[in-house]
């Protein structure tokens, strides 16, 4: 056995089967059928640390490490500069080995980082409340479907057809037990952005709300107002980078209802995707309806502050089948990070973050978009990612850039399956991109044959 | 010494930032030029502004209000506060798994890909099923994900009449939230005197209309089922499907295996029987195995293996289709790759037995201190009835709070529902003799001072950061954010 985690002597062990009064460790394991049980599992056996160190090194050295290449990938998972500092922090044993905040007056630390984490997130979205996170920004989005349907007893949804597909899907295998009818609303094929007209006419008596991108999946800004005014009688939920909202105008200031959106970009790193950070914020009237983990503040005996889960009565282990939601814990390591590198940047390291996605890749777009061989897909207004039309199989460019340490553009119909999407790639920009790599990369755009 | 009470936010100055981007010639570009003008932010965000020093002090002084495992005991029962082993945390820092974009294409990360297919073949082993998928983000998630499959399976037979699902009365509130989630009623089977499933009842509530039993085995009060085989034989003859909760996993590895034992499903939770950081409540890992009749409806994508590569399979045509956004919490599944590198299949039967002996070893002290109503022994976990503490006008919940001031995590209390003042306790395989002796000469201590000095105990903790706090209050004057 691994002793270095299993401290147990064999003196220990006998002493202690003496002490229950048993013969062997086998007699504890007397309930379990006999014939049923196994006698050995085919797996590995253990490791010593330096062995399993080199299997993993093995396996990472199969993959080709971004860290080398210039990343111009996006699609809801970004690469930004992250502080070092909240590395250092986040390891501490203390946040990391703790687990949900059951005891409120040794969970101080935790409960703090929270209250926090939804004050920034308030601020962000212009919302009254926020709940300590969720899974990711495509489980928060189908969460706002089930609460918007919830709200309004109706049992049909509108998504629009630009949000990302992945969210589009999960909101689709999420509505199939609550049979829900999800319905999506069309874009314009010209400006990439919702099709107002559509949307009207799609919005029936069993409609419960509606959801959108802001930026949209094509990088587009939508029209947040004009969608609000035709859809005063349902709920309307934005899905965001929230990084864009250091620049965009808060989605609250638009009177929407609830905003989700996927946080990686605080600070998160790529993982493979497998570093997600759903955000959740709503109006107050709604706060009863929201699920997932909130936090609120409070006093002790002593009159001190401090801060306590609230709001329990809403949850799975009191409200069982009639629970909002089945989550519990959720993704709190994650909405530690996004909270230390929110403090580090504040107001002003944030707003720097958006406006330099913004202007270098609105630079990188001009120059694409003069090139012979390519042309932005849509005209309306983008943020840091952007559609562009290539006459090359997006797959054959995307390939060619690989042989130059340059990892994107994205091939769009990978991911959609529409074949209206052939000759479109998605590209996103961050302040991760150095200038001079932003040049290169369109350079090679240009000269590919 | 004395807590410091401000938030972030009270913090700093006016003008101070954490953080130096790059010197660039970046294009002078108007925002107004690029950005409709009714959708420019006006009014910024408030949000701290410090300097990288304050931030690392706020939060490093932030974390020593917690305790966690590395500090102490944290007998929290059902959700295995095991050590986490520390070399997890190195290979999940490896650059070549950190930075990984999911839409790179697969050839580029074939290693990553194999990580996850050893995962999905180790986890499909020491449950007994025949296919694996990673991608659930929790284990509540992981549920989801198992409850659709089997609604997709009804479903796809045209047994569509199914509309229940049975819980029995001691399951995680997380069992009837998913039933429900998935369209299912849920209807509870009551316990027997022995704190198993009453199979009387269940065989008369088994009809056309149950669509699945969920268990967990052993069950919330640590104890296994030992009619699982008779259950297993009733629901399948009625064309029940049997959905194991793999919480109490940390019992049973290398001992008995789910799929042998008859279940059709099982979700994993990673973060508890594999040692990954529970992080103060995620990121987790909620995995999910399936019997070969339900591997048709495994959620997309799924990673498999031909003869020359590792690949992502979105070529699942009865598919529940997605559940979450890209493959699945991977900074997680690389540590529970680790830890099954590491512990092999001896060393996770040890984990198993020991994690038994240390719970058996503690419920033979405590029962000698409180009731314990159910069964002789336990599997890795017990739940006593704390019910004596009423004589001294004391609850459950003062014992815990109790345990606060020796720098004790508490066990998980009030659940499961059918014992009165529960109190469950779950220690690990990773905690010493010493230390389960410890607990025990604490647990005598709190019950002497009971007797001598009960008013005092309705007031414990006193020697932690805050003191016992007004849940009412929080409830009704309701403050979930700061505001200036």
């Amino acid at each position: 056995m691994p002793k270095r985690y299993i401290p147990h002597t064999d003196g220990e062990i006998k002493e202690m089967l003496s002490s229950i009064g048993v013969k062997s460790i086998e007699e504890l394991f007397k309930d379990l059928p006999a014939e049923k049980r196994v006698s050995q599992l085919n797996l590995n056996k253990g490791l010593s640390e330096t062995d399993v160190l080199r299997k993993m090194k093995e396996w990472s050295e199969r993959n080709s490490d971004l860290e080398d290449y210039s990343v111009f990938l996006g699609g809801g998972i970004y690469k930004h500069l992250i502080p070092q500092s909240i590395q250092h922090i986040v390891e501490r044993g203390e946040f990391l080995t703790a687990y949900t905040p059951y005891q409120a007056e040794v969970s101080q630390g935790s409960l703090q980082m929270f209250y926090e984490f939804q004050t920034m997130i308030c601020e962000l979205t212009g919302m009254d409340v926020a709940n300590s996170s969720m899974y990711d920004g495509g489980t928060a989005a189908a969460e706002a479907m089930l609460m918007s349907c919830n709200i309004k007893k109706k049992n049909h949804y509108l998504v629009a057809e630009s949000i990302h597909p992945e969210y589009l899907k999960i909101i689709q295998t999420y509505a199939k037990g609550p049979e829900i009818e999800i319905e999506t609303v069309k874009y314009n094929r010209e400006t990439g952005m919702i099709d107002l007209e559509a949307l009207k006419n799609k919005i029936k008596d069993n409609t419960a709300g509606f959801l959108m991108g802001y930026t949209n999946f094509f990088g587009i800004i939508e029209d947040v107002q004009k969608v609000r005014e035709i859809t005063k009688e349902i709920l309307l939920t934005v899905s965001c980078n929230p990084v864009t909202l250091g620049v965009l105008k808060a989605p609250g200031d638009f009177d929407v209802d609830i905003v989700t959106g996927e946080a990686q970009p605080f600070g998160g790193s790529l993982y493979l995707g497998g570093m997600t950070l759903g955000i959740f914020a709503t109006k107050k009237e709604f706060i009863r309806k929201m699920p997932g983990r909130v936090i609120g503040k409070t006093t002790d005996l002593d009159g001190n502050p401090g801060y306590v889960m609230v709001l329990q009565t809403r949850e799975q282990h009191i409200r069982r089948d009639k629970a909002t939601s089945n989550i519990c814990s959720n993704h709190a390591h994650n909405a530690l990070v996004a909270a230390i590198y929110l403090s580090l940047l504040g107001n002003t390291g944030l707003r720097e973050v958006a406006i330099q996605g913004l202007k270098k890749a609105h630079f990188l777009a001009e120059r694409i978009d003069r090139m012979d061989r390519y042309d932005l897909a849509f005209t309306g207004p983008f943020f840091n990612e952007f559609t562009i039309k290539s006459q090359n199989n997006p797959k054959y460019i995307r390939d060619e850039m690989i042989k130059e340490k340059i990892m994107g553009p994205l091939p769009l119909m990978e991911l959609t399956a529409n074949e209206e999407h052939e000759q479109l790639s998605l590209i996103a920009v961050t302040e991760a991109n150095r200038m001079e790599e932003i040049a290169y990369f369109a350079s090679r755009l240009e000269g590919l044959l | 010494m004395r807590r410091d009470n401000k938030l972030i936010f009270e913090k700093g100055a006016k003008g101070r930032i954490g953080y130096t981007f790059p010197d660039e010639n970046i294009p002078n570009y108007r925002i107004e030029e690029m950005i409709p003008q009714e959708q420019i932010r006006e009014i910024p965000p408030e949000l701290p502004e410090c300097n990288e020093v304050e931030v690392v002090r706020h939060f490093t002084n932030l974390s020593k209000l917690n305790h966690s495992i590395d500090n102490g005991f944290y007998p929290l029962g059902s959700c295995t506060m095991k050590y986490n082993p520390k070399i997890n945390e190195t290979v999940a820092m490896i650059s070549g798994f950190v930075n990984l974009h999911p839409y790179q294409p697969e050839s580029t990360f074939q290693g990553a890909l194999e990580l996850m297919y050893f995962l999905q073949q180790a986890l499909a082993e020491i449950s007994g099923m025949d296919e694996v998928t990673l991608q659930p983000a929790a284990g509540a998630h992981g549920e989801l994900t198992g409850m659709s499959l089997i609604r997709a399976y009804h479903d796809d037979r045209g047994d569509i009449k199914r509309n229940t699902v049975i819980v029995p009365d001691s399951a995680h509130g997380t069992n009837p939230a998913t039933a429900a989630m998935c369209g299912y009623k849920v209807k509870e089977v009551e316990s027997n005197e022995n704190g198993r499933v009453n199979l009387k009842v269940l065989k008369k509530m088994l009809n056309n209309d149950i669509a699945a039993i969920m268990l967990t085995n052993p069950n919330t009060l640590g104890l296994f089922e030992d009619d699982i085989l008779e259950i297993q034989k009733l629901a399948h003859e009625n064309g029940t499907l049997l959905y194991y909760d793999g919480a109490n996993m940390n019992a049973i590895m290398g001992k008995i295996r789910p799929g042998d034992m008859g279940f059709d499903v099982l979700h994993y939770n990673l973060h508890k029987t594999f040692s990954t950081p529970h992080g103060m409540g995620g990121p987790g890992s909620g995995a999910v195995g399936v019997k070969s009749k339900l591997a048709p409806y495994l959620p997309v994508p799924h990673v498999k293996k031909d003869e020359e590569r590792f690949y992502l399979d979105y070529d699942i045509p009865k598919s529940i289709g997605k559940i979450r956004g890209y493959y699945g919490n991977f900074n997680v599944l690389i540590r529970a790759a680790a830890y099954i590198l590491t512990m092999g299949a001896d060393g996770l039967r040890s984990a198993s037995e020991i994690a038994v002996l240390n719970a058996n070893y503690l419920r033979n002290k405590i029962i000698k201190r409180f009731k314990i109503p159910f069964g002789k022994q336990c599997m890795h976990e017990f739940v006593a009835d704390g019910s004596l503490l009423k004589k001294y006008g004391l609850k459950t919940l003062d014992f815990a709070k109790a345990l606060l001031d020796y720098g004790i995590h508490p066990p998980t209390v009030y659940f499961p529902l059918i014992v009165h003042e529960a109190m469950m306790i779950e220690p690990t395989e990773t905690e010493s003799k010493e230390t389960l002796d410890h607990f025990v000469e604490i647990v005598d201590k709190i019950l002497e001072q009971a007797q001598s000095d009960p008013d005092k105990l309705k007031e414990v903790p006193y020697t932690t950061p805050v003191r016992r706090l007004d849940e009412l209050k929080a409830n009704k004057d309701l403050n979930v954010r700061y505001q200036k």
